[in-house]
Order: structure tokens, then C-alpha cells, then sequence
């Protein structure tokens, strides 16, 4: 589904160059769970950016579905990343003024989709991700985990084929953390694709491969 | 007037202990006034605004929200009043990751039912306002950290609400940008809405009128600033 070819991602600051990513070949298949690990700055999260088309590669070749990303438009990577991605970051990212209703119901108000059609994806995303008896409470009356819960059930709730996970569990404690790892686990049973960055040996161990990665460069 | 409490409290309960956020608050604002409130953390700062923006009830007292006494009005009564009434800017931005930045600053007007070609009007309209043009198909997390808070108050400001509340609005900015999100709100109490904001910072509490300071819960000092800066 995924294929990256020489990808380099790079920044010129005067005359210096200094390289995120260097050469990455990386294919990733339709229901895979791929761990990305490595030190700070060794540019995870630059690749998760690049695979979930919020940046773009300074060289190299990017193919979804057989489709070349890296020459997309503007406009057709947002369409792209819209359709198909979910992101979930570390910090939870919900509007504190939206009960958590509404804020699942958001991503869905800008899509063609019926109000009674909404409801019952809704409803199906609360009922799975437990969070029926809190739908009416705002992000302040919830805890931690119950927050993180919330948005990574907004970030799924379009059903994208991919997820990005960029340490989603880095500000839970375990029993939380092992909670929304479970869900991953759960999501990709089903079909989903998941790419976690993490720093956590067990959240690696959801996943199927791991790959590490130094400087921006891929560990044999 | 805008807001009047009377007695306010708000009481935590858990199994073992009670404890008091907020303690006989007694306050009032007018229409376009440009409060700022104070205080050290944990004092009730940010319960009192929540409160306030109708996303918390007190456990006890009187609040009167434009006339209506709403401390024990129904969720969707105080629904109703914030989406029309209230703008929210946080700390933390609060921008959904799943949407581009017109989409993000277009949601206060989705739920108010605003037709979609005004809707497109107003948010153009705005974001030409915050610069943010040029930005309008991008996702949050494309954007800096001040241009993040740039769509968090074009979206706070987009249905022209009477009040607008901001919990540290300026907590994880630099100076510059700080001082970028203090202008605009500055330009947004001229032009007529009142400001309610939480801050840490002495300097920019004193770009509002009024500055109470709270302690424990309680309100123990208010300093009216004598020439307020804009």
C-alpha cells in the first residue's frame, strides 16, 4: 500500500544543510502494524509526517496505492491525507468547549453524511471505545486516559485505512497506555493499517516489525 | 450587564475528601469590559472561567448570564447560550487535527446553523483579518505554534460572540507571538466584546481593565487599572 523510494528530507540554513531523513526505502503492506523506534531527533516523526502527507519529502519518491504522492498538489494531498488518514498524537488535541459528543461528531460534519447517519457512527465509535456513559461531559470533567479515548475515537471515526500514531500513550499511565494499545491491536485485527513511533519496548511489541531508525537513516 | 455571580461555590467531592475550588465569589462584568484574573495555580482560576463559559456548574449560588439565571439551567439551555454568546481561546490551541484551518475556524458556525454561503463569507472574512489566507488548506499540525493560536482565536471570534474567554492564551507562545495574540484581543475589546483572561503574566494582565486576583478560591483583591493599554 505504502512505498517509499530515497526519500530524504532535508533543511537549508544558510550554508548548512542539515538532513531529517536520508534515503529511506520503506514499503509498508494494507494491514500491516509497523513499529517506528529510535532516539530523539532521529526523525520518527518527520517520517510519520511525510507517510501521513502533513510534509513532503525533499527528494525521493512516495507511492500510495500505487499512486505518486510526491508529485501531488496541494490540495490533493489534503483531499489524500483526509480520506485516508487518521493521526493520533501524544497530547489530545479536543476542544475543552465541545462535550465529547461533539467532538467525536466534528470530522464528520464537514463530510455528505446524513444527520441520522452520523448519529449511529457516533454512537457505534462511543459504544466501542467506552465511552457511552461520557458523552455528555466536557474534556475537563475527564481524565487522562478517558481524554486520550476520546481523540483517538475522533481520529477513527471516518474509518481512515491508516493510522499514525506518534506516541499516543506518552502522557498515559501504564494501565491507560496498555488500554489505547489494545484498541490499536483491536483496529488492526480488523484491517486497519497502524504505524506507531514510540520509545516503549512494550508498545512496540503490538506490532509485527520494528524499524529503527539513527540520524534519519534506517537501521539494517 | 454581561455577567453577575452571587455567592458562587464550587465543591469537589471525593470519597474521603471535600474540597472548596471556589468560595463565595462574588462578581461582575460589563458588556466590553476586559477583565483579566490572577492567581497562583490550583487557586480556581481556571474553574471560575469554565464556569463562567457555561462547560462546569458552581455547586452552589447565583449566575447570571445576560440576564438569565443559568446555574441551573439545562445543558442544552446552556448550550444554547454559549455557542450563541461565547468564544474560547486555550493554552493549548485546541484546533482538531483532522481539519484544515478554514474548516477548523468554520465549526462555531456549523453549529449555530449559519448558511453555508455566509459561513464561507465569515471565515474568509476572518481569516484575511489574521493573515491566515494563505494557510487555509493546511492542518494544524503544519503551522507553527503562533499561527496555531492565530486560528484558535479566529475560530473564538468568528460568530462574533459578546464574550470572548481565554485560559492562558499566551502560555506556550513566545513573546513575540504573545504579544501578537495580546493585540488581537486588544483590537477585539475595542471593537466591543468583552474578554475575560486567565494569565500568569503580570504584563499582559495589565493590557485589561480590571485585574482580580484570586487565592484559595476566593477573590481577595481587584485592581482597576487607571489607564489601560491598547
Amino acid at each position: 500500500m505504502i512505498r517509499l523510494r530515497g526519500v530524504t528530507k532535508s533543511y537549508s540554513t544558510g550554508y548548512v544543510k542539515t538532513f531529517v531523513l536520508r534515503n529511506i526505502d520503506l514499503d509498508i503492506a494494507e494491514g500491516e502494524f509497523l513499529t517506528v523506534m529510535g532516539p530523539s531527533g532521529a526523525g520518527k516523526s518527520t517520517l510519520l509526517h511525510i507517510l501521513g502527507m502533513l510534509d513532503t519529502p525533499s527528494e525521493g519518491e512516495y507511492h500510495f496505492d500505487g499512486q505518486p504522492v510526491h508529485t501531488f498538489s496541494e490540495k490533493r494531498l489534503t483531499e489524500f491525507h483526509k480520506h485516508q488518514i487518521g493521526f493520533v498524537f501524544q497530547s489530545y488535541h479536543l476542544i475543552d468547549d465541545l462535550t465529547v459528543y461533539e467532538n467525536l461528531e466534528t470530522p464528520l460534519l464537514y463530510k455528505k453524511i446524513k444527520a441520522s447517519e452520523r448519529k449511529a457512527l457516533v454512537a457505534e465509535a462511543l459504544d466501542r471505545f467506552h465511552m457511552v456513559a461520557k458523552k455528555d461531559l466536557f474534556p475537563h470533567q475527564l481524565s487522562g486516559g478517558q481524554q486520550q479515548r476520546a481523540a483517538v475515537a475522533r481520529a477513527l471515526i471516518t474509518k481512515p485505512r491508516v493510522i499514525l500514531a506518534d506516541e499516543p500513550t506518552g502522557n498515559l499511565n501504564s494501565k491507560e497506555g496498555k488500554e489505547i494499545m489494545g484498541m490499536f491491536a483491536e483496529l488492526n485485527a480488523g484491517g486497519t493499517t497502524v504505524v506507531q513511533v514510540t520509545h516503549s519496548e512494550q508498545n512496540a511489541a503490538y506490532g509485527r516489525r520494528t524499524i529503527h531508525l539513527l540520524d534519519g537513516w534506517i537501521q539494517a | 450587564m454581561l455577567i453577575q455571580t452571587k455567592n458562587l461555590k464550587k465543591i469537589y467531592t471525593t470519597e474521603e475528601v471535600e474540597t472548596t475550588a471556589l468560595n463565595a465569589i462574588d462578581l461582575t462584568i460589563d458588556q466590553g469590559e476586559y477583565v483579566a484574573i490572577m492567581g497562583p495555580s490550583g487557586c480556581g482560576k481556571s474553574t471560575l472561567l469554565n464556569i463562567i463559559g457555561l462547560i462546569d456548574n458552581p455547586s452552589s449560588g447565583e449566575y447570571m448570564f445576560l440576564g438569565k439565571n443559568v446555574a441551573d439551567s439545562s445543558e442544552r439551555k446552556r448550550a444554547g447560550l454559549r455557542k450563541a454568546n461565547i468564544g474560547f481561546i486555550f493554552q493549548s490551541f485546541n484546533l482538531i487535527d483532522e481539519l484544515t484551518v478554514f474548516e477548523n475556524v468554520e465549526l462555531p458556525l456549523l453549529y449555530l446553523g449559519t448558511s453555508a454561503g455566509e459561513r464561507k463569507k465569515r471565515v474568509n472574512e476572518v481569516l484575511e483579518n489574521m493573515a491566515l489566507m494563505p494557510r487555509k488548506n493546511h492542518f494544524p499540525q503544519q503551522l507553527s505554534g503562533g499561527q496555531q493560536q492565530r486560528v484558535a482565536v479566529a475560530r473564538a471570534v468568528v460568530a462574533r460572540p459578546k464574550l470572548i474567554l481565554a485560559d492562558e492564551p499566551t502560555g506556550n507562545l513566545d513573546s513575540t507571538h504573545g504579544e501578537e495574540v495580546m493585540s488581537l484581543l486588544g483590537e477585539l475589546h475595542a471593537g466591543g466584546t468583552a474578554i475575560i483572561m486567565v494569565t500568569h503574566s503580570q504584563a499582559y494582565a495589565e493590557y485589561s481593565q480590571r485585574i482580580i486576583y484570586l487565592f484559595d478560591g476566593q477573590i481577595v483583591s481587584e485592581n482597576i487599572q487607571k489607564k489601560f493599554k491598547l
